[in-house]
């Protein structure tokens, strides 16, 4: 380290490369640590890990949201088999190690009786090991790589997928764009998603749908900006360069905001139409200034989808106490301590493997049911029958309009077909 | 990689156009925050980490003000000096004590400032991402020049960083002013035995780098997405062009940030997969041949 007192002007070039790479290591890896909230001797408790600090913050509280909802819900009506539900939860702040030191501290000091884990799936892929390490039932509430429960190599026996699961998505967007593709003539392709697992998932398999329905349509070209790209002015440049009628994207949160923004200025989406899977989720369609109608876009979370009495009391109650309206988080984890509690209700205990057995096939009333229940599958621990559906922007409420959706039925024919294939089934 | 498609758009009037202008978008806004961090270094000799920070401000001060008063350019100069205010107050109150203390004390006094201002951010503004959109009378479509496309709001960006660089340039090189900071550069001691406040022109120095922090996040703040900790996203960069520049120089950090602009805005043509790299390769090479930057001045 350097040692000597350099006073005012005194740094040498290689003192100032070396701290800046220091201090760029630091930024990279650092964030923040958040102050752990510990309640005393809680009757069930849930362990909460994600993230409520820097970019994605909104992530861990809205989440955190949702699941207190849900748990107040059903405190309220005495809580499970006599004993209260209670949630502590903690900060990762995004970084692999924290996340995993969290999930085990949960689990060894706070002897939580189960864990939700509830941060992007570089986090959600570690802390499973956890899960299946030292044997905790655990709620995945945020990844929704599908190979996280699909993998037979990588899914534990111990974990759970209330998230939704980026194959679903995929099949009705595929779909969905492969219908209008036919109607518009949409031939040229191109797209535009973050630079990560998520990111490169969503949208091969995305291509892979569209090319099995409409066999004619071309990719002409890919972007991949880094995840929270502050500017996509190059890429946007490039995109109108190569002409596509089309073009698909994975860009979630403020990256989707920040590119409509900069698309707007430069006209994309008056000669390009325009398939984000995350423009319907209120965090985004609020952020935008104004929301440019006629984009096309798979429902995150909207009041209107599922239009049911039970999703509009969901989206109501969650307004009504905290002042904003629930994101596809909010729903996610809600709908994870709606099994939790359900579970622990049939299987009157808490202990692991009865829990286990209870979860397997168990399906619940839920306010995101496409049919108003959605179901535990035992073959791979994730969530199916929730609500999925895309459609076309408006400027205001609901701002989505013309809603397509595929039965349940053809999206497990075609998942089914699509495991298999990679030999995962 | 793709040579063809870039050689083919060096050829081709429309794409270059549009390219090099979306290049110069970046660089007018990386200029701003880099020539402020280099305006510190060059003075003071303290390495402003924080400086992502300022430009983070300036982002959420034009929000507020957008919100209050209606009028971008009102609210882009408010913010401006609002942020060269903070700058002169975080300068006196906590800058001021480490100048002579290990530069390891910088890094940390910065390095706290960052996780203070992200978290101050997050309870004055919320959690949430804010997106303001470009000023309404900048609201229509592109401007079409050989086939071009250039946003108006672009232009202004441009023209901005043009007018700021050039005043920059004339104020340090012109005014007895800038002669006063430029000797303090060299030797402040020679220029406190003259008889001038050094201090001051210290806290002077901190308060303009800190504004033209603040004015790139006032320009980039309707364009881009505005959450805390945006200011990571443009301090690596900022450095990067702080380092080809040469320490200390404007004239350098406006060069450095146009070659990061043309690289990533052309890189993405020819080489989309690692275009990301291109800046760093950049770096490394500019390095080698001339260790202390296009415009830096040798070290003895």
């Amino acid at each position: 380290m350097h040692q000597s007192k350099p006073t005012k002007g005194g740094l040498t070039r290689r003192d100032f490369i070396k701290t800046t790479a220091g201090g760029a290591a630091g930024l990279a890896f650092g964030g923040l640590i958040g102050m752990p909230k510990a309640y005393s001797a809680p009757p069930i408790t849930i362990g909460f890990e994600s993230i409520f600090s820097g970019r994605v913050a909104m992530l861990g509280e809205t989440g955190l949201n949702g699941a207190q909802l849900a748990a107040d819900d059903i405190n309220a009506k005495g809580g499970v088999l006599g004993r209260k539900l209670e949630l502590i939860h903690r900060d990762s702040g995004g970084k692999i190690e924290e996340a995993v030191r969290i999930a085990r501290d949960f689990v060894v000091k706070d002897k939580v009786d189960f864990l939700m884990d509830h941060a992007s799936s570089r986090e959600s892929f570690a802390v499973k090991e956890v899960s299946r390490d030292l044997k905790i039932v655990t709620m995945i509430t945020a990844s929704e790589t599908t190979a996280n429960t699909a993998d037979p190599k990588i899914r534990t026996e111990y974990s759970f997928r209330s998230a939704r699961q980026s194959i679903h998505d995929c099949v009705v967007a595929g779909y969905y764009a492969a219908e209008l593709s036919g109607k518009l003539g949409l031939k040229r392709w191109h797209s535009i998603s973050p630079d990560y697992a998520y990111g490169h998932d969503s949208t091969d398999v995305f291509f892979e749908f569209l090319k099995k329905k409409k066999p004619d349509v071309e990719i002409v070209g890919q972007a991949w900006p880094k995840l929270f790209e502050p500017d996509y002015t190059p890429h946007i440049t490039r995109i109108l360069r190569d002409k596509p009628d089309a073009m698909y994207s994975s860009l979630w949160g403020g990256d989707t905001t920040a590119f409509i923004e900069q698309a707007l200025m430069y006209g994309v989406f008056e000669k390009i139409k325009f398939f984000c899977i995350n423009i319907a989720d209120y965090t985004v369609l609020k952020g935008l200034k104004e929301v440019p109608e006629g984009l096309y876009t798979g429902s995150r979370y909207l009041r209107n989808v599922p239009d049911t009495p039970a999703n509009h009391d969901f989206a109501d109650r969650y307004f009504k106490k905290y002042g904003a309206l629930p994101t596809n988080w909010s729903w996610e984890c809600y709908t994870g301590i709606l099994f939790l509690a359900e579970a622990v209700k049939k299987a009157r205990s808490v202990e692991k493997e009865k829990v286990i057995k209870a979860l397997e096939g168990l399906t619940i009333k839920a306010p995101c049911g496409q049919d108003g229940t959605v179901t535990m599958r035992a073959r791979d621990h994730t969530s199916i029958g929730y609500a999925i559906a895309w459609g076309k922007t408006l400027s205001k409420e609901p701002y989505v309009t013309d809603l397509y959706s595929l039965p349940w039925k053809t999206l497990i024919q075609e998942e089914t077909a699509w495991l298999k294939k990679k030999g995962w089934l | 990689m793709n040579i063809p498609a870039l050689l083919e758009c060096l050829v081709d009037p429309a794409c270059l156009l549009t390219q090099f202008t979306g290049a110069l978008i970046l660089a007018m806004i990386l200029f701003l925050v880099a020539s402020g961090l280099s305006l510190i270094f060059g003075v003071l000799g303290v390495l402003n980490f924080a400086h992502g920070s300022l430009y983070m401000l300036g982002a959420y001060f034009t929000y507020s003000l957008m919100v209050r008063y209606g009028n971008f350019g009102v609210a882009a100069i408010l913010a401006s000096i609002g942020v060269g205010l903070f700058g002169v107050i975080f300068e006196r109150l906590f800058v001021r004590k480490i100048y002579a203390s290990p530069i390891l004390y910088q890094l940390l006094l910065c390095y706290a400032f960052i996780l203070v201002l992200d978290d101050l951010a997050k309870l004055v503004w919320g959690y949430e991402f804010l997106s303001m959109g470009v000023p309404p009378s900048f609201r229509r479509p592109p401007i079409h020049l050989w086939g071009s496309f250039i946003p108006p709001y672009y232009v202004l960006i441009m023209i901005a960083g043009v007018i700021v660089a050039l005043a920059l340039w004339l104020f340090l090189a012109r005014t007895k002013y800038g002669k006063i900071i430029e000797a303090a550069a060299y030797n402040a001691e020679m220029l406190s035995a003259l008889g001038i406040n050094v201090p001051l022109v210290y806290t002077m120095v901190f308060g303009i780098g800190s504004a033209l922090a603040g004015l790139g996040g006032v320009l980039a703040g309707p364009a881009r997405s505005v959450f805390p900790g945006m200011g990571f996203s443009v301090i690596i960069e900022s450095f990067i062009v702080v380092v080809i520049g040469g320490l200390g120089s404007i004239g350098g950090a406006f060069l450095g940030a146009i070659l990061i602009g043309i690289m990533r805005s052309l890189g993405i043509i020819g080489f989309p997969a690692i275009e990301e790299s291109f800046v760093f390769i950049l770096m490394a090479i500019i390095l080698i041949i001339r260790p202390q930057g296009l415009f830096g001045k040798e070290e003895v």
